[in-house]
């Protein structure tokens, strides 16, 4: 049997995973939990209702191009060899929604909704210079906005872009899984507002929960693997979108 | 000189304070600084810089402030390293020029650091912060750590370089308030005998220990300069990520150095009527090697970078580079990278004629000077230019108004500060040589 | 000449005692001093975002006073996996003050609003997790509402 890159990374990950739970559980703590979230691009619809109900939520000024999550609209057209030029990616992060108005061509297209990766080995945490990013209990990297000074190294740092300046409070600024709900018992606020489920969040110690089913059922991808950042947002089933790694990468992106 | 003789003869009935010119000057420094200050103040008033009002929605988190603290820290770095290539390792033909080298080294360390301080949104924040709850992995931590250290010994050995003819300056000063000053400065009630003659001994202790100190803040200059490459080369960007890059910076460090120390020394030098020859001359010579030398050396780094990014074009690092060679930056990097920065200095130089002469030599450095300034803004912002990898994309970033007014008002700050070094100091030549009273 | 390279010597040691005082010194601030201080900001940072109110409700909270609506909302076929608040805008404050006009949730009946979801667009293909129309040729004089009751499709 051969084995492609993508089936031995898959794979990795999911004993990454397997061991990741068995870890933790003979920790012996109780209640730890480790949260996750899930994403399956092939539910998104491109609505935008969790960027909407995202800065909403955490209060982002709604109608400026950052936000803490944001939905990524591509357009590849097959064809190899490919060059970048057949790769479009339209990016919502506004009330806005850029996809109804944009003129589609041919070719594959999908969404890819994205976010803080919230990786276990986080370049910002690293990179930080006054120890204002950290790690909670759960693994959810939060900044502590009392104490950054706004010197914008993580948000060079960040390979996945999800770190950014708040305009108002002249700090930066990142998801945090929507720590305030979630330790109220809440789900993220982008995960409630999902119209298809395309967002899944929960426990993954936790065997019965919806994360763990669906992480279990294989096919687990992260992006940006090669950046060995151990992320905690899964992506299902991207491998079936083609050449979806290149084009995550360097895809030419449409402002309208 | 040319210039007051000729006012001189233009409006001769109208008789000009003797430096005239100097408060000019002065005046023109002090409201370069003010226009500095106005920016500075509107950027940290505004909201926020990356958006509004400067409507760049691309938001290039490191903009043209942060690629000028580069272009400040890694003149310091070089600054430092030449005046030590005299002062330590035994360059004597530098000598003439070690002083103003180091001189410019504090200030120009002094302000580099100032802009970083500006630069980071929540000023006021940042001092408590470093100092309460710092982050030892973080590498841009470890940089402001030494070069603040740097700062710190340059300042402690600029201060044993200088003590034995303060001492003289605090004698001879003509108002008490001066004797005061400079004895204050050089601790001069620390001395057991009070007199113009200070022990043989202790003198050539401190000259000694001096040497040492210089050694010692090369040293840290050189880590935390190659620290601030790291910073750089950490970072996933494809076009700063490498393990290069701390090396490149401490070689670029080397060419802003002697350029920006041949530039200030040049007209310094015409400012206070100093004819440049003889052992002048011969420092200026020197520099003209040592800045020659590490311009072709950078060249080749330029070519090798670009060539094994390009050679197998990953659509990543190629993209990065497409930026520079036919993108939104082509004209900085071709016009004022390579021909300006770095290509006519090394001809002006190499060749004996124009090598040779003194305005020449000013015109080389002037550019190289030019040239690296636009490489450290190349490389801030071509390097985040080319992040794809986010909804955050960013497009095209053009330096604000205030932006520009800010470093305008940066540089001239150092022009200010320098200008009253010199005044104040012993800098240009030792007393020794003033007054004949050699070993 | 003894005393020369006695004085170079001396001068070495100063220098070498102020490095290795001043990398004490370093290490000692760095490694012992600044981290239990940061323990305790870290400590109060988590307690701050954990006491930020939740802006984004429960359709179970509306469902307290709006069971009308709630009840055929959630026996409907198909919009019961979206949320109320997705329709109506997010509505905590609205939920604290159910009078306040200020917080009235917003209810948009326009063809575009349903269009945001239902547009037909090449993404949302038939695989896709939703149905959708044209909205230029699916009945286009008039308003979803009339033929589609929002709360029980
Ligand atoms: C505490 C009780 C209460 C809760 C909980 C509540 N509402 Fe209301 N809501 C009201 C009342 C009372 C009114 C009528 C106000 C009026 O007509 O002045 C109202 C009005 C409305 C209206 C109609 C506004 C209009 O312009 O006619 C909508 C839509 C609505 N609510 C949505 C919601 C949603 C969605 C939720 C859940 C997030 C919710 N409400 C939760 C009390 C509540
Ligand atoms: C698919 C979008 C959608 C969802 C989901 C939805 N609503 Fe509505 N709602 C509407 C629309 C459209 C109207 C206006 C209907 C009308 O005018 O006939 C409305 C009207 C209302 C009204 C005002 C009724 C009136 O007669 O004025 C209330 C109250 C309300 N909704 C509550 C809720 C609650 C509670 C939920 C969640 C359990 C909910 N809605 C979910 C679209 C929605
Ligand atoms: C937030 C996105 C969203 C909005 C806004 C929305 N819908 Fe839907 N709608 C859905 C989803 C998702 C489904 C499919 C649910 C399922 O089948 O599980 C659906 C299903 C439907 C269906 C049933 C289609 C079928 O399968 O036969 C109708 C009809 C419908 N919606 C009408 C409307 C109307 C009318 C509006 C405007 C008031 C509206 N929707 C607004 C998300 C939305
Ligand atoms: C005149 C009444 C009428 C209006 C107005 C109307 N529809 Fe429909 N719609 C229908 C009927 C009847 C069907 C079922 C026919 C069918 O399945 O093709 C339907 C089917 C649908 C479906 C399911 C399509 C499918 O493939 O199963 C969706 C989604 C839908 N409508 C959305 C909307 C939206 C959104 C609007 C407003 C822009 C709207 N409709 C306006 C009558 C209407």
């Amino acid at each position: 049997m051969k084995i492609t890159r993508r089936e031995l990374l898959t794979r990795t990950i999911v004993i990454v995973l397997g061991t990741g739970i068995s870890f933790k559980s003979t920790r012996g703590v109780e209640e730890e939990k480790n949260l996750v979230m899930c994403i399956i691009p092939d539910k998104c619809i491109g609505c935008g209702m969790c960027v909407k109900a995202c800065k909403i939520e955490n209060k982002i000024p709604v109608e400026k191009p950052i936000s803490r999550t944001w939905i990524e609209g591509y357009e590849i057209k097959i064809k190899i060899p490919y060059s970048e030029s057949d790769v479009k990616k339209i990016v919502m992060n506004t009330s806005k929604n850029p996809f109804l108005t944009y003129k589609w061509g041919d070719g594959e297209h999908f969404f890819v909704p994205k976010l803080c990766n919230q990786c276990q080995k986080a370049p910002c945490v690293r990179v930080c210079p006054v120890n204002a990013r950290f790690y909670t209990a759960e693994g959810i990297v939060l900044v502590d906005k009392n104490s950054c000074i706004g010197c914008k190294y993580c948000v060079t740092a960040c390979p996945y872009g999800a770190t950014y300046l708040h305009p108002d409070q002249k700090v930066t600024d990142k998801c945090t899984y929507c720590y305030h709900r979630i330790k109220r018992g809440f789900s993220p606020a982008c995960v409630q507002a999902c119209p298809t489920g395309a967002r899944v969040f929960g426990d993954i110690n936790n065997p019965s929960s919806e994360v763990s089913k669906i992480l279990r059922e294989g096919s687990v991808d992260v992006l940006l693997p090669e950046e060995g950042t151990d992320p905690k947002t899964f992506y299902i089933g991207l491998e079936n979108k083609f050449i979806v790694e290149h084009s995550i990468a360097t895809g030419e992106e449409i402002n309208e | 000189m040319y210039v007051r003789e000729y006012f001189k003869k233009k409006i001769g009935r109208i008789s000009l304070p003797d430096n005239f010119l100097f408060y000019i000057w002065l005046f023109v420094l002090i409201v370069l600084i003010e226009v500095g200050a106005y920016g500075i103040v509107q950027i940290h008033t505004k909201p926020i810089m990356p958006t509004q009002p400067f409507e760049s929605y691309a938001g290039v988190p490191w903009r043209l402030l942060v690629a000028t603290y580069v272009f400040f820290v890694v003149s310091t770095t070089g600054l430092c390293i030449v005046s030590s290539l005299g002062e330590v390792f035994g360059f004597i033909r530098l000598k003439p020029v070690v002083r103003m080298g180091l001189l410019l080294a504090l200030v120009t360390i002094l302000v580099g650091l100032m802009i970083i301080g500006l630069e980071i949104e929540r000023p006021f924040r940042a001092p408590f912060a470093f100092l309460a709850h710092v982050n030892p992995y973080s590498l841009m931590f470890w940089m402001i750590m030494f070069y603040a250290l740097y700062m710190v010994f340059l300042i402690i050995e600029m201060w044993f370089i200088l003590r034995d003819d303060i001492i003289q300056l605090s004698i001879r000063s003509p108002s008490s308030l001066g004797r005061f000053l400079y004895g204050l400065i050089s601790l001069k009630f620390l001395e057991p005998v009070a007199g113009s003659y200070r022990p043989k001994y202790r003198r050539k202790l401190e000259h000694e220990f001096a040497k040492v100190l210089g050694f010692i803040t090369v040293f840290v200059a050189i880590i935390a300069h190659s620290n601030l490459g790291a910073v750089f080369g950490v970072t996933y960007l494809p076009f700063w990520h490498g393990p290069l890059m701390p090396i490149y910076f401490i070689l670029s460090a080397i060419i802003s150095g002697a350029a920006i120390l041949m530039f200030s020394s040049i007209i310094t030098f015409w400012a206070r009527g100093v004819k440049i020859k003889g052992k002048i001359y011969d420092s200026i010579q020197m520099l003209r090697v040592v800045l020659g030398f590490a311009l072709v050396v950078d060249l080749f780094f330029i070519a090798w970078k670009f060539v094994s990014k390009f050679y197998f074009p990953s659509p990543v690092t190629k993209e990065a580079l497409e930026i520079f060679l036919y993108g939104p930056l082509k004209i900085n990097f071709w016009v004022f990278e390579l021909g300006i920065g770095t290509l006519i200095p090394i001809l002006i130089l190499a060749i004996p004629i124009t090598g040779r002469s003194v305005k020449w030599n000013l015109a080389a450095s002037i550019m190289t000077i030019i040239g690296i300034f636009v490489l450290r803004y190349d490389l801030v912002i071509g390097g985040l230019l080319g992040k794809s990898i986010s909804g955050i994309t960013y497009q095209m970033y053009s330096p604000h108004v205030f932006e520009i007014m800010a470093v305008v008002g940066f540089f001239a700050l150092t022009g200010l500060i320098y200008t009253i070094g010199i005044k104040i100091l012993p800098i240009l030549g030792t007393m020794e040589e003033k007054t004949g009273r050699g070993e | 000449m003894n005393d020369e390279g006695d004085i170079k010597k001396k001068a070495i040691f100063f220098g070498f005692v102020l490095v290795v005082f001043v990398a004490a010194g370093i290490i000692f601030y760095v490694f012992y001093l600044s981290p239990p201080i940061e323990k305790t900001y870290v400590q109060k940072w988590m307690e701050i975002e954990a006491s930020r109110l939740p802006q984004y409700g429960s359709p179970e909270l509306c469902s307290k006073c709006h069971f009308e609506q709630y009840s055929l909302w959630i026996e409907s076929e198909h919009h019961s996996s979206i949320q109320c608040e997705n329709c109506h805008g997010i509505g905590m404050k609205h939920i604290e003050n159910p009078y306040d006009g200020n917080y009235m949730p917003r209810i948009d009946t326009s063809r575009e609003f349903c269009g945001i979801c239902h547009e037909s667009i090449p993404p949302r293909d038939e695989s896709s997790a939703i149905k959708t129309v044209n909205l230029s040729t699916h009945n286009p004089e008039y308003s979803c509402i009339l033929c589609h009751l929002p709360h029980r499709t």
